[in-house]
This record gives C-alpha cells, sequence and structure tokens, in this order.
C-alpha cells in the first residue's frame, strides 16, 4: 500500500497544473452547497434569535413582514407612524410592559432609536462607559456606532436632517454622548439610543426657545392678545438642549398624539399575552398585533425554500462534475496507456496497477473535501460579519 | 432487585422535595428593601404610612431641571409616586422607566378642576389657542387624597407582593382616619356655603369645591402688609360679593388680621400641608385646619 501511495502522489504531485484544477473544482462544488446551508443556517439562527427575544409588536397595519424587521433591524417601516396613545392604551390594560420605539431619525449612517430605558433591560444592554440617558437631549451609542462615528463619552452628535428633500421637516439637534454600550453581536451595537421624547424634539414637536408671555416684544410675534400669542419665525428654537435652557423645553400639544413607529409589548405571562393578542385581533384597533417569530419564521421558510432549491441545483451541478471528473480520470488513464504498460512490463500486477490509480483518485478526492471544509470553517467565523459589512 | 427498586423511588422522592421550588428561590424583597421617589410631601406621608418606617422615602424636588445625579438616583427607586394635574415639573424632561411612574391622581382626572386662564403661546404654523391651567393640590380634600392613598397601596402591592398584608393593614388604618376627617370636613359645608370667602392664593379648588367654600383668589403672602393696592383688590372683590373670611396659607401679622378685620373680613389659616407643619404631620396638620375652619361656625 504504501508503494502504491507513493507512486500516486508522485503522478499528482509531477503533474501539478491538472492536480490543482482537479482539487480546486472538486473543492468547490462540494463547498457550494455546504456554504449555502450554513450561510442560511447562520442568518436564520441569527434573525430568529433576535425575533424571539421579542415577545409583541406593535404598529401601523400593513405589511407584517416589513415592521417586523424595520422595527428589529431599526429601520423606519413604511407604513404610517402610530400614535403615543397606543403605548398608554397597553400600559392601562396592564398586561404589558409596553416600549416604544421612533425610528425616524439617525446620525449620519446610524439609526437613532427613540424609546425608553426599559428597551435597554430587555436586550440587557449594559453600558461599559458612561451612564444610561438622563435627562432630554442625552444619548447612548452601540459600540459599534461609537466607533463608526468615532466619538466617546463626553461629546456629541448630531441628527441629520430626515432627507435632502426635508430639509425643513426635523431640526438637527446636538446630542452628548453620555454612555457607550458594550458590545451586543446584534443590530443594538449600530444604534443610538435616546429618549423617544429628544426624537420629538428633533421632529420639532418639543422645542425651547425664549420666553414668551405679556412682554414679548411685537416684532417677535404675529399676533397677542390677553392670554394667548401666536410667535413668528423670529423666535429661534435652541439646537442644543443644556442645563441652562432645558427649563424652557416644552411640548405642543397632547402627548397621546405624538407619533412613533411601533411598541414592543413585553406581556407579564402567557396568559397576559393570549388577551392581548385576543384583544388586538378582535377589536379591529386600526393598528396590528404580530408576534415577530411566528413572522420570521414564515420568512424564513420562503427564504429556506429558496436556498433548497439552490442546494439541489448545485447538488445536480456537482453530481455533473463528478461525472465529468470521472470521464476526466478515464480520458487521462488512456492517455497514460504508455505509462501503464511500462508498470506492467516492470512487474506490476493489474491490480496493483489499479490500486494506484484508485489512491490518485482518492488524494485527489480527500485533498478536496478537506479544502471544501476548511472553506466552510472560514466562512463559519467570518462570513456572516463580511456579508454584513459588505451589505451594509 | 426489589429492594433496589424500592431505594432508588425513595432516593428520587428525597431528591424531588430537597430540589428547591420556583416560588422557594425567589428573592423575597423586604421592607428595607423597598426604595421609593414621591413628588411632594403629602405623598411622601402616604408612602411612609403604608409602605412602613422601613421603607426608604425620598422627595424628589419639584422644579424644571433636576441634576443628573438625582435623576440617575431616581431611576434606580422601586417606584415614583407623581401627583400629576401638572404639579411636577420635570416629568417631561428627564427619563425614566414609565412602569414605575405611578401618577396618584390618574383614578379621578376626569375630576381635575381649572385654574383659571393661563397665558400661551403657539407658532405661526399652529392655530391660535388658549387654555386654562389644571389645579393640582387635590391633596387638600381628603375623599381624594384617599384615592391617592389608594393609588399607592395598589403599586406597592403589585410590586412587592410578599408584603401585601403589610400594605393593606397600613393602608386601611390611615383611610379610616382620612375618611373620618373628610366626614367632619364634609359636616362643615353647610354652614361655609352660606358664605363667602376670599384666598390668599388659587391653591384651595378641591378644598373649596367639596367643603363649601367658594370665592375668588389673590396672590397674597402672610407675610404681606395689607397697603393701599391690597386694600384696592380687595375692595373690588367686596364690591361683588361680599367678603366673611380670608382663606391664608400661613399665618398673617396681627397686624393684617386686624386691617382686613376693619375692611369686614376675617382671617382664618389653612394650611397647604406643603410639608410637615408645627401641628406635626400631614393628618395633624389637616385636624389642626378643622379646628380652624370651625371658626365659620360661630
Amino acid at each position: 500500500m504504501k508503494d502504491s501511495l507513493f507512486l500516486a502522489w508522485k503522478y499528482l504531485q509531477f503533474n501539478t497544473g491538472k492536480t490543482l484544477i482537479l482539487i480546486f473544482s472538486v473543492s468547490l462544488v462540494l463547498f457550494i452547497p455546504m456554504g449555502l446551508n450554513l450561510l442560511t443556517n447562520q442568518g436564520a439562527k441569527s434573525l430568529t434569535e433576535r425575533a424571539e427575544a421579542t415577545p409583541l409588536l406593535v404598529g401601523a397595519l400593513g405589511s407584517p413582514t416589513d415592521l417586523n424587521l424595520s422595527t428589529l433591524y431599526f429601520k423606519a417601516p413604511k407604513s404610517d407612524q402610530i400614535p403615543y396613545s397606543e403605548v398608554q392604551a397597553i400600559q392601562s390594560e396592564n398586561l404589558a410592559l409596553p416600549i416604544p420605539l421612533n425610528l425616524q431619525y439617525s446620525v449620519k449612517t446610524q439609526p437613532i432609536v427613540g424609546t425608553g430605558l426599559s428597551y435597554l433591560d430587555l436586550r440587557n444592554l449594559k453600558v461599559a462607559e458612561g451612564r444610561p440617558f438622563a435627562t432630554l437631549g442625552e444619548c447612548v451609542l452601540g459600540s459599534e456606532a461609537a466607533e463608526i462615528l468615532g466619538v466617546r463619552v463626553g461629546e456629541s452628535v448630531i441628527s441629520s436632517p430626515a432627507g435632502a428633500f426635508d430639509i425643513a421637516g426635523s431640526f438637527p439637534l446636538k446630542m452628548p454622548v453620555v454612555g457607550i454600550l458594550a458590545p451586543n453581536g446584534t443590530a443594538d451595537d449600530q444604534a443610538v439610543f435616546t429618549d423617544v421624547k429628544t426624537t420629538w424634539v428633533i421632529s420639532g414637536i418639543a422645542h425651547g426657545h425664549d420666553a414668551i408671555n405679556e412682554d414679548t416684544a411685537d416684532s417677535l410675534l404675529l399676533s397677542k392678545g390677553e392670554n394667548q400669542a401666536v410667535a413668528s419665525a423670529a423666535i429661534l428654537s435652541y439646537t442644543e438642549i443644556t442645563p441652562e435652557n432645558i427649563a424652557s423645553f416644552h411640548f405642543h400639544g397632547n402627548s397621546a398624539d405624538f407619533p412613533i413607529d411601533a411598541i414592543i409589548a413585553v406581556p407579564k405571562d402567557k396568559k397576559s399575552e393570549l388577551m392581548l393578542r385576543g384583544r388586538y385581533e378582535a377589536e379591529g384597533l386600526g393598528v396590528q398585533m404580530l408576534v415577530p417569530s411566528e413572522v420570521m419564521e414564515e420568512l424564513l421558510a420562503t427564504v429556506l425554500s429558496v436556498r433548497n432549491l439552490i442546494i439541489a441545483a448545485a447538488l445536480i451541478i456537482g453530481i455533473a462534475t463528478l461525472i465529468i471528473l470521472g470521464l476526466v480520470f478515464k480520458l487521462s488513464i488512456r492517455l497514460r496507456a504508455g505509462e501503464i504498460q511500462t508498470m506492467k512490463k516492470m512487474g506490476a500486477a493489474s491490480g496493483k496497477i489499479r490500486e494506484v490509480l484508485a489512491l490518485e483518485i482518492l488524494i485527489t478526492l480527500s485533498i478536496s473535501i478537506g479544502l471544501s471544509l476548511g472553506y466552510t470553517l472560514i466562512l463559519n467565523q467570518f462570513g456572516l460579519p463580511l456579508i454584513t459589512s459588505f451589505l451594509s | 432487585m426489589k429492594k433496589l427498586s424500592l431505594y432508588l423511588v425513595l432516593l428520587a422522592i428525597i431528591a424531588q422535595s430537597c430540589t428547591p421550588s420556583s416560588t422557594e428561590t425567589e428573592v423575597k424583597t423586604t421592607a428595607a428593601q423597598i426604595e421609593l421617589r414621591v413628588s411632594n410631601y403629602p405623598l411622601q406621608f402616604l408612602a411612609e404610612t403604608i409602605a412602613g418606617s422601613d421603607a426608604t422615602v425620598k422627595r424628589i424636588r419639584n422644579s424644571e431641571t433636576l441634576p443628573v445625579d438625582s435623576i440617575t438616583a431616581i431611576q434606580q427607586a422601586g417606584l415614583i409616586f407623581i401627583n400629576g394635574a401638572t404639579y411636577e415639573k420635570w416629568t417631561m424632561n428627564v427619563s425614566l422607566d414609565e412602569q414605575k411612574i405611578i401618577n396618584t391622581t390618574q383614578a379621578f382626572e376626569s375630576e381635575y378642576l381649572s385654574s383659571g386662564e393661563t397665558f400661551t403661546h403657539s407658532h405661526g404654523d399652529e392655530a391660535a389657542h388658549s387654555h386654562e391651567g389644571t389645579a393640582y393640590m387635590a391633596w387638600l380634600e381628603l375623599g381624594l387624597f384617599n384615592q391617592q392613598a389608594l393609588a399607592i397601596k395598589d403599586a406597592l402591592v403589585k410590586t412587592y407582593p410578599n408584603q401585601k398584608a403589610t400594605f393593606e393593614a397600613n393602608y386601611s388604618e390611615l383611610s379610616k382616619n382620612l375618611m373620618e376627617l373628610h366626614e367632619q370636613f364634609l359636616a362643615m359645608a353647610p354652614a361655609a356655603k352660606q358664605l363667602n370667602f376670599a384666598f390668599s392664593h388659587p391653591v384651595y379648588q378641591y378644598f373649596g369645591q367639596s367643603y363649601g367654600l367658594s370665592g375668588e383668589s389673590f396672590h397674597w403672602e402672610p407675610s404681606d402688609e395689607m397697603d393701599a393696592s391690597h386694600e384696592a383688590d380687595f375692595k373690588e372683590l367686596n364690591e361683588i360679593k361680599k367678603i366673611d373670611f380670608l382663606v391664608w396659607e400661613g399665618e398673617p401679622s396681627a397686624e393684617t388680621r386686624q386691617t382686613l378685620e376693619g375692611w369686614g373680613a376675617k382671617s382664618i389659616v389653612i394650611n397647604p400641608s406643603w410639608g410637615p407643619s408645627d401641628a406635626g404631620d400631614y393628618l395633624e396638620t389637616m385636624k389642626k385646619n378643622l379646628e380652624e375652619l370651625k371658626v365659620i361656625q360661630d
């Protein structure tokens, strides 16, 4: 056996080019279905974990998948916003903890998540540096957001305009960074977290300015009566909330009407969850409640069925490749007729010759399998983060 | 073999009974671990009475800005009791867990009274509007104050269920005292309705409505000397309806009392219970207020 192995190895070594081509092509053919399976499983696992960690979601009527993915990965849903009164309604039911989310704004490429301190508890997000936000205007950054934006605790970030054609639609606000979260390995690492009330300041629902009262100069007002005044654009809003001006910040309108994108509802127990879901399904309340893990399962079922089709295609291609490989070996043996004759004349038995040829195929296949496993291990380690950063 | 099986079964039973159940491993909060925050003195009185003296109850300063250290300390509290009815100036400027904030007047928010017209503003793109302010001193009306006590008790029971018996017992005793006093105040209403009052400050809306004291308000301090402007304000109201009694938040000077009696009005002091008084805690203060009010029966 050892001598056959030696001969087989030396043949492969001598025909380096041909051997390498065979090894890489076979390894790739074997890797494609394995790699695809691994990536989709990893992606599915990550999506499923995030969805399972979110008990219930409430949002505007529309696509459940859009609401689900937008909320879990901090993109403003395409559907309308819902009023804050929905949070108050859930709170008054006493069946679940409602956590509001306002996802309309960003700091450059990083989403601003307007929420409450309960969100940090829900996701078990720990502050690695500094502290959680405490007053209007303060923010806490995910670990990657801090790196990408290049800010530390004690510095500030400025909210970006909502869109290139919406310059007057939101009010850039300078927000002091009071904390940076420990890495979490989820979309939370990318976000800028602040109180939902701060996002209402960015939207212009709340603002601060110099006091408007009976003594305000008429040049700054459009009209003034005994008990009310209408301010003109000459009254400028503050673009930064400081300890000196925070007392001047106020809201116009009823907080029940203020907009948010979604609510994460954390039920007290299974019975409360069922009661809450039943209420939202039965009463046609103008909003939808969904179970993120169920919506994700449906989405993944579609993705996995597509994956299965691709794997089936890859397998067919693989089988075809192996058949062609068989043909290559057969043709190769024919081309080596002289070499085989020489071996016979040297006294090699037919069995021995077959052993050498078989070992050549075995060595090629073994190295190919080893390489494809190696590719798979590398993909397991670096694949998902590389693809995520490529896509973002 | 049979003996072995018996031993295994016995072992399994012993192992099961030794395994702590989920309720046995639950950490039970003791009274000393209860940390509460309140937004004013009357709520502090309620929280301390119901939760017991071992619980830590701290008052939050009612200003538009709170120091960050205070806010981070408040964030650690188990429950935060607020008065509501627009009393707190800081709620929209701070980040707190909404679940921990208990609005003690929410149960009767449909019964909120107005504190009168306030100066408001809007901006060019909004409709001009004015609105009345909301009166917040419901704690002077003992029936409503009892409802605030109930809200505190319910929140404590929900959050610290292992202390339920203590909270229920304390609330029961407190409620009995509050309602007894409330009945005594209500008994004054027929006499009060025969008279006309003026108030040194507009803080008696709920007190006045329930206990029969009606009238207009000035913005006078007990330390004010009754000068020409005070006299003019007094006479303006007196001409509309004769003022029988002026209700003060604190003791006016003897000269002020005398001057007002010269104008035809007697002075009584109804302490609004911003804090503990010389009489003692909230309950003692209100008992003293009742004694003071009995003057109107003479």
